[in-house]
């Protein structure tokens, strides 16, 4: 039954009246938003928001998502994730000049908990898709190996950069699930457990899900879901200095260094964009004086938060221009060009007589020079976007799985839906996906894959079998 | 460019490999625990200065990083782990092993890597240079002219003596005797004297020593994970709690004695430990990772790779199929120390 249901998903009708909609929908814009849609890219929006001097000046929601359904979050979450993280260390439970050796054992380096945070932890973790994707630690830590162990264990495994900690910059799962972990250990199980909500959902309102791995352990890096509205919530707080409806959420020592690039990032960022800047489990969009290198979005202000998501997703707070946006979507490929819908942001609200100051106002002649440069590299840079999945069937079982299962139980969304997002992102489908008791399994024959879902606020999780 | 060497532990094989006059400054900077191993390192040191009196003498001590120097860092164990050496511009001199390199792999039991290895090491190593450190030398001289080697099997499980074991241990962990020379040594004196299974056995512990070496450069990191390179991994800290073994070794005299031994003279007989580690993890009911520790802030012949490797051993974690060890301490002394003379010595 089920792979009659993905056969009719590919009926060619759909797909024509999908794009027809999707031309239609953005049709009130000067600027053409159409490509957003275009899934002959891989883009699949979901919700688009944008929110300027309060008002929401563009709102639109596709694909069966609406004001009040949860979306995942990918790494948008390590973000949350460190704002959790730093509510314990108000509390003097944890300090960021403590070592990693404190709390567990890696031979090789000691970073500071401020290293790891900051993404400068000096471990190897291979957080890229581009390669053999099953050689990737991220996919190896959410759904194989790591699932045994725990995703703490896993990355300790790995062995060291070359670089030293505080001294690069390196994107990193690991180094945000090891956070978690370390968070774990200051405090009782069950405390743990609902540390997120007490500390940082609740007096926001926000009803999020946060999974926890095998070790029950929550996955700061990837697992977090909530509806657009409270999305917006957390733009609005950080744009409020950490207050809400008078409380204060976020400390000021936080909020500073949120702000604060870090180093390392400035000094040697590998595997990434040379213009990328960094801070606490977030991106920045600031000059790095270090190298005299623009910020990283032309056409985004210098003081914005960037909270990025692998599959599209996409958070913007910008203080001085007062503005949110909010993307969030399943793409396919990481194929959107964020520069490019950046700037047709910036385009569209200046047609609307709202606009505001840019990166590309005060560094023009850093990015023509930059552009000169970028010309000779842009073979090499297209191959890079290749975005293969995974070719092991056991990946491929628990892929499905787990994602089948938030996105029905956490999600709420139509099964068809669902197995609409995992063709997506998956070369081929598992035969079996069912449903049983709150565990889904899915297999191509036999040994299937299990994945369970807890409960509201915890989500799914993958079980070990 | 200034070029600055930088000595720990591996210190033959970083003055033989390159001329010496290459080197704007030499530092000897081992890193010590505690007083026994201090001692010793002093006393390497005094072997170092009589080869060459510019070496510097700073242990314990972080080197600042400096623009326009390339270091060259000796040192054998996980050379990776080096927090105090903080260099933008360095390279490691690694490696006192027998076998260069190893294509270890997850199924590699020390039997079949023995079997492997064995079809094509040499009997002489012609690579092989050492320099007249005066310990060496003298520790050479007066092990190979005796008739210690040619009884090695019967003699390696007695708990003291002078000669009963061979004693390299130390001056191979430092890197003060190459290990390919040593085994040249055994080699000759095969062909002068004796050859049996006693130089044939003092060859086989060398392998092993090799064998948690290449076990290593396979597992990494999961050599220090509590369940070992093959089970769960669990990287949980763990802190030594000295006074704690102290106090639950206190009815037990002979581990009260081998504790006692290993603080003082930083050294064990490989009985010893064995007893002293099935002790801890069997009747203790300690996290064998505290053992290691232990053994890591007294033993002046601590080796990395030997030691989390003998430690699982004993656990039934590590390379070993059969599982747990347990010494009973009392039919151990019956066997090995029947005189109590050990006993005496110690308590």
């Amino acid at each position: 039954m089920l792979i009659q249901i993905s056969l009719k998903l590919i009926d060619i009708k759909d797909v024509k009246t999908l794009f027809l909609i999707a031309l239609f929908s953005f049709n009130s814009y000067s600027v053409d938003f159409s490509y957003l849609k275009d899934s002959t890219k891989g883009l699949y929006t979901d919700v688009f928001i944008v929110e300027k001097d309060n008002e929401k000046v563009i709102e639109k929601y596709f694909r069966g998502y609406d004001k009040n359904s949860k979306h995942f979050s990918w790494s948008m979450a390590k973000t949350i994730a460190g704002i959790i993280f730093s509510k314990a260390v108000d509390e003097k439970l944890i300090d960021f000049d403590e070592k990693l050796n404190k709390y567990f054992t890696y031979k090789y380096r000691d970073p500071s908990i401020l290293n790891i945070a900051q993404m400068s932890s000096g471990i190897k973790f291979k957080e890229s898709y581009t390669s053999v994707p099953v050689d990737a630690d991220v996919i190896k830590m959410l759904y194989l190996d790591g699932v045994k162990d725990g995703s703490v264990n896993y990355t300790l495994s790995l062995s060291p950069r070359k670089e030293l900690p505080g001294k690069h910059y390196y994107y990193s799962s690991g180094d945000s699930n090891i956070m978690m972990g370390i968070l774990q250990k200051v405090m009782t199980k069950e405390k743990y457990l609902n540390y997120p909500w007490v500390s940082f959902f609740d007096p926001l309102e926000i009803k999020a899900s946060f999974e926890i791995d095998s070790k029950g352990t929550f996955l700061g890096s990837s697992y977090m879901y909530m509806t657009p509205e409270e999305y917006l919530k957390i733009g609005r707080l950080i744009l409020n200095d950490g207050i809400y409806k008078g409380r204060r959420i976020i400390s000021k020592s936080y909020l500073k260094l949120l702000y604060e690039p870090a180093r390392g990032a400035h000094l040697n960022a590998v595997g990434s964009s040379m213009l990328k800047s960094y801070s606490m489990q977030t991106s920045l969009n600031k000059f790095n004086p270090i190298k005299s290198l623009p910020p990283e979005f032309s056409h985004l202000p210098e003081d914005s938060i960037i909270i990025i998501g692998h599959q599209g997703q996409l958070l913007v707070v910008s203080k001085s221009a007062n503005l949110i946006i909010l993307r969030l979507a399943t793409d396919r490929k990481k194929n959107l060009d964020r520069n490019k819908f950046f700037k047709d942001i910036y385009l569209e609200l200046k047609e609307k007589n709202l606009s505001y100051q840019v990166s590309i106002d005060s560094y023009r002649n850093e990015y023509d020079k930059l552009e000169d440069k970028a010309k000779d590299k842009s073979n090499l840079s297209r191959l890079k976007n290749i975005f293969q999945f995974i070719y092991v069937p056991k990946l491929i079982k628990r892929l499905a799985a787990k994602e089948y299962c938030s996105c029905t139980k956490v999600v709420k969304r139509k099964k068809e839906l669902c197995l609409e997002d995992l063709k997506n992102s998956l070369p081929i489908l598992p035969f079996f996906i069912e449903e049983k008791d709150n565990i889904i399994s899915s297999s191509f024959l036999f040994f299937p894959a299990k994945a369970e879902f807890i409960n509201e606020k915890l989500g799914c999780r993958l079980l070990h079998n | 460019m200034n070029q600055v060497l930088i000595l720990d532990k591996n210190l033959n094989k970083a003055l033989t490999s390159y001329p010496i006059n290459k080197w704007d400054r030499i530092i000897y900077s081992p890193i010590y625990q505690s007083e026994v191993q201090k001692k010793f390192c002093n006393e390497v040191f005094s072997n170092l200065y009589n080869f060459n009196q510019s070496i510097e003498f700073r242990p314990n001590v972080k080197i600042d990083d400096q623009n326009n120097t390339k270091f060259f860092i000796a040192s054998w164990d996980c050379y990776e782990e080096r927090k105090r050496f903080d260099f933008k511009n360095f390279q490691f001199i690694v490696h006192n092993s027998l076998i260069d390199q190893f294509n270890f792999s997850n199924k590699t039991f020390f039997t079949s890597f023995r079997r492997e290895v064995e079809e094509i090491i040499p009997n002489h190593f012609n690579e092989a240079i050492q320099i007249e450190f005066k310990s060496v030398v003298e520790k050479l001289n007066s092990y190979f002219s005796s008739n210690a080697p040619s009884t090695y099997f019967e003699t390696r499980n007695q708990l003291f003596g002078d000669d009963f074991s061979t004693k390299f241990s130390a001056l191979l962990s430092h890197g003060l005797l190459d290990v390919k020379y040593l085994w040249n040594q055994v080699s000759k004196y095969e062909e002068d004297k004796v050859k049996n299974k006693s130089t044939y056995w003092i060859k086989f512990e060398l392998l092993w020593r090799d064998f948690f070496y290449h076990s290593y450069q396979f597992y990494k990191n999961r050599i220090f994970s509590k369940n070992g390179h093959k089970g769960k991994l669990d990287f949980e800290r763990i802190s030594l709690d000295e006074a704690k073994i102290m106090k639950s070794a206190y009815h037990t005299p002979y581990i009260l004695s081998a504790l006692k031994e290993l603080t003082k003279t930083g050294y064990l007989s490989n009985r010893m430990r064995q007893i002293f580690a099935s002790f801890l993890i069997n009747d203790l009911n300690l996290d064998w990772r505290e053992g290691a520790l232990l053994f890591e802030k007294y033993l002046i012949d601590f080796d990395v790779y030997s030691n989390q490797g003998n430690w699982q051993y004993l656990a039934g974690i590590g390379h070993d199929p059969l599982g747990k060890r347990y010494f009973n301490i009392e039919k151990q002394i019956k066997q090995y120390d029947p005189l109590k003379k050990y006993l005496t010595l110690w308590a």
